[in-house]
């Protein structure tokens, strides 16, 4: 059970035409996501982990069928979708569904927060009792059935973001997209939202690509990790894989930067100068060349492909394993 | 936190603009019972009196009841300015939603089509789309209320767009909305606030347009009173006779005023950051 597969993902691309000008034509574009490939297992959790602007958010949004992406494959559930296809938005939002990062633009303020977990019961012809399912999914997320007819602007952020998680629940999906669901809320709230999430996981095998650029957060709730940078995965792997035996010199700087979360996390300073370059025009070679405080001539010509360490553990970097 | 309408009546102005906007619809709805007189019975004998016990705010050029003509002038002015509201709220709506919400070369050809309405002077568009078709009580509600649908168009199109990018709009499409479900129920009501200030402004001006309408004889025609013609008939004789041509611009003057602070009121009223600011 544990090691099926709910989602293969290969080198999804997308790019953001940019058009200068009404009647201009495009002139190249933002490459947001670049060749991205990950597998997601049933009833696991994949952490998608990097600065803003590295096409974390973008991958989710590709996935719950938000965005149409220039290229690439997904596999859902034995089933290869193209994404030339018009139709594979649709199918995908079959199975997987969002929770957004904003708990307070996640609600219809218009809406009682039990009409807008009620909506997709509607939309997707729910054939049961759905006033019975909405107080089932309020009962899922822990709130009271007291609380089914109040309006979003009566409730706190974390409230806001469970009830967001109840209405992710009422399509029953398969695939729960988070987009740092917890990182606009306080730390004690954002332990209740994360162990809810642990709990509905366990309860209903459904498996998280969880995007966050806190790492206690990534550690606490993840099997999996993907570090994103422009647009590219630069390393993947077991959390312990990634945390503990960290291979390439971006992800130890982003655990460097962090407070230490992992037992035996090494204490190596990498510190980072430099801003991350505009993904309209990213660095020739390694993406990360400019920044990285090992970089070699090598890592300017050169784009360094994922190498395989052992494990499921891929590294982009010329010198990975050599550090 | 208190309603809207508490709200509302929490600021003064606005609560006087509604008492003299009830007063003003009262008026209109009872005027035959309100009225002293038959609004057009002539009495050329008693052309231009001034006030008197059964004419209280005296007789026109024709001697006719000018509180009577009044009262009904006030159906008249009132209705076209609800009546024009509404249809340009209605087209305004249509157009703004399927331009911000559609986009592409939808967006493109509605709001150039609003940008060429809004360089021609409405007042200007109006007489002469009036002239053309033919002045009457239909033909001016109808060609004001087609006239100045494009202000509503771009706010609303403004609102939508900015809506549009809200999380729980996006979460209605990824669990499968229709575009029209997630437009009617996700993106226009909370686009609607705006709109309903516009309506009390935009109200006050269509009085103001149908009475100058009416005052160069384009609006509400002879016999049927208007507050326009009235001031109309009485602006020849102002300095003779100066209450003919004064109480109707008295009335102008109010109900225009009325909806203006009803108007304001309802801007701060519905303004979503006192809403929301709990």
């Amino acid at each position: 059970m544990a090691e099926q597969v709910a989602l293969t993902v290969k080198d999804l691309e997308k790019v953001f035409p940019l058009r200068r000008g009404l009647f201009a034509r495009p002139q190249g574009g933002v490459r947001a996501v670049d060749k991205v490939s990950f597998q997601l297992k049933s009833g696991e959790t994949l952490a998608l982990v990097g600065e803003s602007g590295c096409g974390k958010t973008t991958v989710a949004r590709i996935l719950a069928g938000l965005e149409q992406p220039t290229g690439g494959t997904v596999v859902l559930s034995g089933k290869e979708l193209d994404f030339a296809s018009k139709e594979t938005p649709h199918i995908l939002r079959q199975t997987n569904q969002m929770v957004f990062q904003d708990p307070y633009a996640t609600l219809n303020p218009r809406m009682t927060v039990g009409q807008s977990v009620e909506e997709p019961l509607i939309v997707r012809r729910y054939a049961g009792d759905r006033k019975q399912r909405v107080r089932e999914l309020f009962a899922a997320v822990s709130l009271g059935e007291e609380m089914i007819d109040r309006y979003p602007h009566q409730f706190s952020g974390g409230q806001r973001q469970r009830i967001g998680i109840a209405r992710a629940l009422a399509s029953d999906p398969k695939i729960l997209l988070c987009d740092e669901p917890t990182s606009a809320l306080d730390v004690s709230v954002q332990g209740q939202v994360l162990n809810l999430l642990k709990d509905l996981q366990q309860e209903r095998g459904i498996s998280y690509l969880f995007i966050s650029h806190n790492l206690s957060v990534v550690w606490h709730i993840s099997q999996q990790v993907a570090v994103m940078y422009l647009g590219k995965i630069v390393e993947i792997g077991s959390r312990e894989a990634v945390f503990l035996e960290t291979a390439h010199p971006y992800t130890k700087a982003l655990l460097a930067a962090s407070p230490k979360v992992a037992p035996g996390q090494s204490r190596e300073r990498i510190v980072l100068s430099g801003e991350v370059p505009s993904p309209l025009n990213p660095p020739s070679g390694c993406r990360f060349h400019t920044r990285c405080p090992f970089a070699k001539d090598i890592c300017r010509e050169a784009e360094p492909s994922l190498q395989d360490l052992g494990a499921g553990h891929h590294v982009a970097c010329h010198f990975a394993g050599k550090m | 936190m208190p309603s809207v309408l508490q709200r509302l009546f929490q600021h003064k102005l606005a609560t006087v603009g509604a008492i003299v906007l009830l007063l003003l619809v009262f008026a209109a709805l009872f005027a035959p019972w309100l009225a002293p007189n038959n609004p057009e019975d002539v009495h050329p004998e008693a052309s231009l009196r001034g006030p008197s016990r059964q004419f209280p705010l005296g007789q026109d050029p024709s001697g006719r009841c000018i509180l009577s003509r009044m009262l009904y002038g006030a159906r008249a002015s009132l209705s076209v300015g609800f009546l024009a509201g509404v249809i340009s709220l209605g087209v305004g709506i249509i157009m703004g939603s399927l331009a911000g919400y559609f986009g592409g070369w939808v967006d493109l050809l509605i709001m150039r089509v609003a940008e060429v309405f809004m360089t021609i002077p409405q007042f200007l568009l109006v007489i002469a789309a009036v002239a053309i078709v033919g002045p009457s009580f239909t033909s001016v509600l109808v060609i004001i209320g087609l006239s100045s649908w494009t202000g509503y168009a771009r706010v609303l199109r403004g609102e939508i767009l900015s809506i549009k990018q809200k999380p729980f709009v996006e979460a209605a499409r990824a669990y499968g909305s229709s575009s029209w479900r997630i437009l009617l129920r996700h993106v226009l009501p909370n686009c609607l606030s705006p709109l309903i200030v516009m309506v009390t402004l935009n109200v006050a001006s269509v009085i103001l347009l149908e009475s100058s309408l009416s005052f160069l004889g384009f609006g509400i025609q002879e016999p049927q009173a208007s507050w326009g013609s009235i001031l109309s008939q009485g602006r020849a004789y102002f300095q003779s006779a100066p209450h003919v041509a004064t109480f109707p611009g008295i009335a102008i003057m109010l109900a225009v005023l009325a909806f203006n602070l009803l108007g304001d009121g309802l801007r701060d009223a519905l303004d979503p950051k006192l809403v929301e600011g709990e």
